[in-house]
């Protein structure tokens, strides 16, 4: 087995994050299935073949919205140390992202009104950078997110650039 | 906001001139835009009149809304007609200071200063048409005379100076022709010109007959071929050395003593100063050619965009073209935390070539398969270029070498081009550990490097590729703690 791309110690996201990326894949994934729907109807397709692709996409685009947003939470981790705020996110391609502390410019914290209703946050760490210019965490619990964001800015002081 | 204030100024009243000048090169989409689709009448006179009230009026509006204030600790600006921008920056935050005179700048005795932050958005002060004298007192102003390099006569001698012949050299080793041939290409075709190909056949159609006539037969027409070939390779060589010469001609680069100056230009004269601790990345290509000629190019990323360069490349040159018996000294001297001479070269991952070889070869049967499917089975001639793939691709993985040190970091991309890019390992912004799905077949993973400045994609982004994932890991462990 090969090594893991980061093996430091990390906490998962809310559990509450799950609910919320269904949800929003599943809104998605529903104006697929009505556009989809509209196709079907017009296609020149007997009702009973049509009827039957239709609920075969419905369970396709179902077990989409029920298995993609697993997958990325089972692997989404993050960690904040004494040195840095660490990522690890992504299911094919593995992406493992390492901020300073120091290095920080600033930090937003942002609620839809999804993430409202089930009292999530976005975390979005902005740095001097390009590239990794700002790195956003999203499925945090609120408390959770200000947490992060309040010892980010205690550290945070010096010139940066 | 019509409050006089005494220290609040305009730019000088030519500069009337520049703003409409530059409204012209706005309106320029428009008039293309009914050029192409025919609506406007071009030979009539009043449709260019018209064009040249808008510029002016345009350029009159942007010219009497505009006003800048100096005082202790700020320059400020003010503009817009409906939409009102001010704009304040402390003297401290300035990170640059360019002076650009193009022939109309000079012609009207004016200059267009940039004054730059390290916001990375580009100018945030541009004050054209100031006088010379205005901007010596700007000069004096933030940071003082002698720190922005008011006076290039010192007595030490400039880093670098390129001489004409030099510049020809610099022609025929980069590829500017090339570029400008590609995008009038691209910009033809966008246009919809590709249509009026058949035009362009058509008058060429008699000479193609005639050719046609004279038998030349098989020997001849390769050799009129290749003949037709290498006069278009000189064209474009040519028009490569003229360009170098326009953009470059009599480029000198000093050091003062925290900041390096360029002044270069023929047409356009620009002058920029860069400071030593706000550069951020080097970039030293080294492409056959310049390997031919023993040469290299050398670039600089600050965190002020657009520093040297007239936005052509977001980069700022520190040397177009330099004897490569004479990089270091330029390196050190720019440089001087880095450990030029001693540095940590390792190889990349052992399994890398295997990666390489895997994609270019997969790349390689995609393209082989679309070629057989519109050639038919002539495509599989195709097949005799395997063996130099599989060469540059073994050529790449056994050159390619990263460094890390606690001072800096850096990586060698040795493929045909050699592209070397270094950064202080103090100036990383963040790291990023990458694993694909073939990388984690191969046990591989990759470590982007960000710094600050101006974003370039693809290989010009500091990237160690290609480590054993532990060995990445570490790197990265060691990098964060130096960073």
């Amino acid at each position: 087995m090969n090594p893991s791309l980061d093996s430091i110690p990390s906490l998962a996201l809310d559990p509450r994050a799950l609910d919320l990326w269904r949800l929003q894949t599943a809104i998605w994934l529903t104006l697929v299935l009505l556009s989809q729907s509209a196709v079907l109807i017009v296609s020149p397709l007997s009702w009973p073949i049509a009827i039957a692709a239709w609920f075969c996409l419905a369970g396709a685009l179902a077990a989409i919205a029920w298995w993609v947003p697993k997958l990325r939470y089972a692997h989404c981790r993050y960690a904040l140390d004494e040195n840095a705020f660490r990522l690890v996110s992504g299911v094919w391609y593995r992406r493992s992202v390492i901020v300073p502390r120091t290095r920080l410019q600033y930090v937003d914290l942002a609620q839809g009104p999804l993430e409202r209703r089930l009292s999530l946050a976005n975390l979005t760490l902005h740095t001097a950078g390009t590239l990794m210019a700002s790195v956003a965490v999203g499925g945090l619990s609120l408390d959770e997110a200000m947490r992060i964001r309040g010892e980010l800015l205690l550290s945070a002081q010096r010139d940066v650039v | 906001m019509t409050s006089s204030d005494p220290l609040e100024r305009r730019l000088h009243p030519a500069s009337l001139v520049l703003f409409s000048f530059s409204a012209i090169t706005q309106l320029l989409p428009l008039v293309v835009l009914g050029l192409l689709s025919g609506k406007a009448d071009f030979e009539e006179i009043g449709f260019w009149s018209l064009i040249a009230v808008a510029a002016v009026a345009m350029g009159s509006i942007n010219y009497f809304c505009f006003r800048y204030r100096i005082d202790g600790e700020h320059i400020s600006t003010r503009s817009g007609l409906l939409f009102r921008k001010q704009r304040q920056l402390r003297f401290a935050q300035v990170q640059n200071l360019s002076v650009v005179r193009s022939p109309l700048h000079r012609l009207l005795n004016l200059a267009l200063v940039r004054v730059e932050s390290g916001s990375g958005v580009g100018d945030d002060v541009r004050l054209d048409g100031v006088t010379l004298k205005q901007v010596d007192e700007l000069r004096e102003l933030i940071g003082g005379k002698q720190a922005l390099g008011a006076e290039v006569t010192e007595a030490s001698a400039p880093l670098l100076r390129l001489s004409v012949p030099e510049l020809i050299r610099l022609g025929l080793i980069s590829n500017r022709g090339m570029l400008v041939v590609a995008a009038l290409f691209g910009f033809m075709m966008q246009n919809g010109w590709g249509n009026r190909s058949r035009e362009v056949f058509s008058t060429a159609e008699p000479l193609l007959l005639q050719l046609k006539d004279a038998h030349l037969g098989w020997v001849g027409s390769v050799l009129l071929a290749l003949a037709a070939f290498l006069l278009a390779l000189i064209a474009l060589r040519m028009l490569s050395v003229a360009m170098s010469i326009v953009q470059f001609y009599g480029f000198e680069l000093s050091a003062r003593h925290d900041r390096v100056i360029a002044n270069y230009g023929l047409l356009t004269k620009i002058q920029a100063a860069l400071k030593y601790e706000r550069i951020q990345q080097v970039l030293i290509d080294e492409t056959l050619l310049h390997r031919a000629f023993a040469q290299s190019s050398v670039r600089a990323r600050s965190a002020a965009l657009q520093a040297v360069n007239e936005g052509v490349q977001q980069l700022s040159w520190l040397a177009p073209v330099i004897p490569k018996a004479r990089l270091e000294e330029l390196l050190k001297r720019v440089q001087p935390d880095i450990e030029w001479d001693a540095f940590n070269w390792q190889p990349i991952g052992s399994n890398a070539l295997g990666l390489v070889l895997l994609v270019r070869g997969c790349l390689f049967s995609i393209v082989l398969a679309l070629a057989c499917v519109f050639l038919g089975v002539q495509a599989l001639w195709l097949l005799a270029v395997l063996p130099l793939l599989g060469w540059s691709a073994w050529v790449y993985v056994k050159r390619t070498r990263i460094h890390v040190s606690a001072s800096s970091v850096a990586v060698f991309h040795g493929g045909f081009n050699q592209l070397t890019i270094v950064s202080r390992t103090p100036r990383i912004q963040a790291l990023r550990l990458r694993q694909s799905p073939l990388e984690r077949q191969f046990g591989l993973a990759s470590v982007d490097i960000d710094v600050a400045g101006s974003l370039a994609g693809g290989t010009q982004q500091l990237t160690l590729p290609l480590l054993e994932t532990e060995r990445a890991r570490e790197l990265a462990a060691r990098l964060l703690d130096g960073a």
